[in-house]
């Protein structure tokens, strides 16, 4: 014998919430659990975004050992880092800026080159210097090409 | 105690930060449109050159002397405003950005544990210049009238070395002295004139006023905080908010054209340009305004005689921020300012009567909006995004545009001597030889 089950009709509109999150009907990911923050470059790359510069380096006076800073690189430059010996710097010199490395040869501070085809300069000699940032990373794009449609990290051969 | 940190030349500033070559030389960055001088170096000054002097005055002196010219790059001196601020912010207790160079800094209880202030100061210095390679002076002293006070002092004294500190009654005695009283913060060109008419000549001799006579002669309660002020007692607070900015009450996106415009297309075209910036800037304090104001002006020194500038106001039915309603509305207001056969040299739109958007209140007799306002809000969002991403006015009105066969908007100004955006554009990056 059919039972016949008399349901309330709702007169009020029923308002219905909408989940962003799917429910899963199948197997739940063993991944769940684990989701963290998502990986940031920027973290890495820009740790003190308020005084980190971005150039992009226009010469191959850094293209050799150990740096290895070719043309067209993509530089972040941090001015809250005190220069040391060994640092890649960004220097004021002659009103021009010029990348190159912080080497102490005895009493005098030396820019030096990477590429051996350059010469080093000493600061010693010079009438005004400044060291206006450290290179903290180098952005290079390993694929000859355009990757980004901005960013071009190396310059076309 | 309140500090004032005012970043020295700092659009000029800004400018040499990136091109090392400009030390030492004079140099002077023009307004929109490359109009007048806004922003000196010490030597530019020295050579006789007044702020705000128009550009075609300059040329025999230019021609004289390799002083370097720049149009204004707002990019650029945004971006290092925000650098500036936001160390400040890191730095101090609690921050009121005062302007795009200036900031005044809470150092209220700080003394117990930077003994002097002076050096806390100078550190404060010499992180900015390092961090943006920014010069500042700041100036210390028990008010912010008093420290607006200290810090034009710094300023003009080089041997200060960038800070003075005013800690003692014999040192603010001594600053008041110096100070002629048109140049006391708060006193305005007309309240000097009758100030020295009485013979107040320094801000010493304003200091010394009654609370009663301030309040009679200089404009009743905020003359009377103005002399309190320079007393030493604090009357101002700072007005900081969270992010260190504040939401404003008002919203003018005024320009002159990069050439004299007469067709209504053209202004049209200038104003709903100008009204999709304002709208933009309302949408980003998240307000609705209620009032709208347009103007269009002549140029002052024209044939015509005055008025040149033409104005007028409407009170909108409801408030919104949705672009379109709002060009549309600006459009009926240019409509009946506008006059055949006239030239026009700028153009402005203003927004006041500022709410949080909230359940509309409806108007009784208006008809329903064309396009629902979830359904609008949702619309301007998604304009705001792309333009945020994609660069501004990536998607603007048609209205906005310029007529076919212009290549650029000829509303646009000029800036023949502008400078890469070298800090907020990837096109434009800075580029280290």
């Amino acid at each position: 014998m059919a039972t016949v089950d008399i349901l309330q009709v709702a007169r009020h509109p029923v308002w219905i919430i909408e989940c962003e999150t799917p429910v899963p009907a199948g197997f739940p990911s063993p991944a769940q659990d684990h989701h963290g923050p998502k990986i940031d470059l920027n973290q890495i790359l820009l740790p003190h975004p308020d005084c980190t510069y971005l150039a992009r380096v226009n010469g191959t006076s850094m293209d050799g050992p150990p740096s290895h800073i070719p043309d067209g690189a993509l530089l972040a430059v941090d001015c809250s880092l005190k220069p040391e010996h060994g640092h890649v710097v960004v220097a004021a010199v002659d009103g021009e800026f010029t990348l190159k490395r912080l080497e102490k040869r005895g009493k005098d501070f030396w820019l030096v080159p990477d590429n051996p085809a350059h010469q080093p300069v000493d600061l010693g000699l010079l009438g005004h210097f400044e060291v206006w940032g450290v290179a903290t990373h180098a952005v290079i794009e390993l694929i000859n090409g355009k990757l980004h449609e901005h960013v071009r990290t190396r310059r076309l051969q | 105690m309140y500090a004032l940190v005012d970043c020295n030349n700092f659009y000029v500033s800004c400018e040499r930060a990136f091109q090392p070559r400009l030390e030492g030389l004079p140099v002077v960055v023009l307004s929109n449109n490359d109009g007048c001088v806004i922003s000196r170096s010490a030597e530019a000054k020295a050579l006789g050159i007044a702020m705000g002097a128009p550009m075609f005055q300059l040329r025999p002196l230019l021609e004289q002397h390799p002083v370097r010219v720049l149009s204004s790059n707002y990019a650029l001196y945004g971006d290092m405003s925000r650098r500036v601020m936001a160390y400040l912010a890191s730095a101090a207790p609690e921050v009121e950005i005062y302007s795009i160079d200036e900031a005044f800094l809470n150092l209220h209880g700080l003394a117990r544990f930077f003994s002097p202030l002076a050096a806390y100061a100078q550190g404060l210095r010499a992180e900015v210049q390092r961090r943006t390679h920014i010069p500042t002076c700041i100036g210390v002293a028990p008010t912010k009238t008093l420290a607006k006070l200290a810090n034009r002092l710094a300023k003009k004294y080089p041997s200060l070395d960038g800070v003075l500190v005013l800690d003692s009654p014999a040192r603010i005695r001594r600053a008041l002295a110096q100070v002629p009283v048109a140049d006391v913060w708060g006193v305005g060109r007309q309240y000097a004139a009758k100030l020295q008419g009485l013979g107040l000549a320094t801000a010493a001799d304003l200091a010394r006023c009654s609370d009663a006579w301030a309040r009679q002669h200089l404009g009743g309660v905020v003359g009377a905080r103005l002399v309190r002020e320079l007393q030493g007692f604090p009357c101002h607070q700072l007005a900081s908010s969270e992010d260190g900015t504040l939401a404003r009450q008002s919203l003018a996106h005024t320009r002159t054209f990069g050439r004299p415009l007469s067709r209504l297309d053209d202004l049209r075209g200038a104003v709903a340009a100008f009204t999709s910036r304002a709208a933009e800037k309302l949408r980003a304090q998240g307000s609705v305004a209620h009032v709208l104001t347009v103007f269009i002006s002549q140029n002052r020194f024209g044939p015509n005689p005055p008025p040149h500038t033409r104005s007028a106001q409407l009170t909108l039915p409801t408030g919104t921020s949705h672009t379109p309603e709002l060009a549309g509305h600006a459009h009926a207001v240019l409509a009946r300012l506008w006059q055949a056969g006239r030239t026009y040299t700028k153009a402005g739109v203003i927004l006041d009567g500022f709410e949080r958007p909230g359940p509309a209140q409806l108007h009784l007799f208006a008809p329903p909006a064309a396009t629902p306002r979830l359904q609008a809000a949702a619309l301007m969002q998604q304009l705001d995004r792309l333009n945020a991403r994609y660069g501004a006015a990536t998607v603007q009105l048609a209205a906005a545009l310029p007529a076919k066969n212009q290549p650029a908007p000829p509303w646009q100004g000029q800036h023949q001597h502008r400078t890469p955006a070298r800090t907020t554009s990837w096109d434009e990056l800075w580029e280290i030889g």
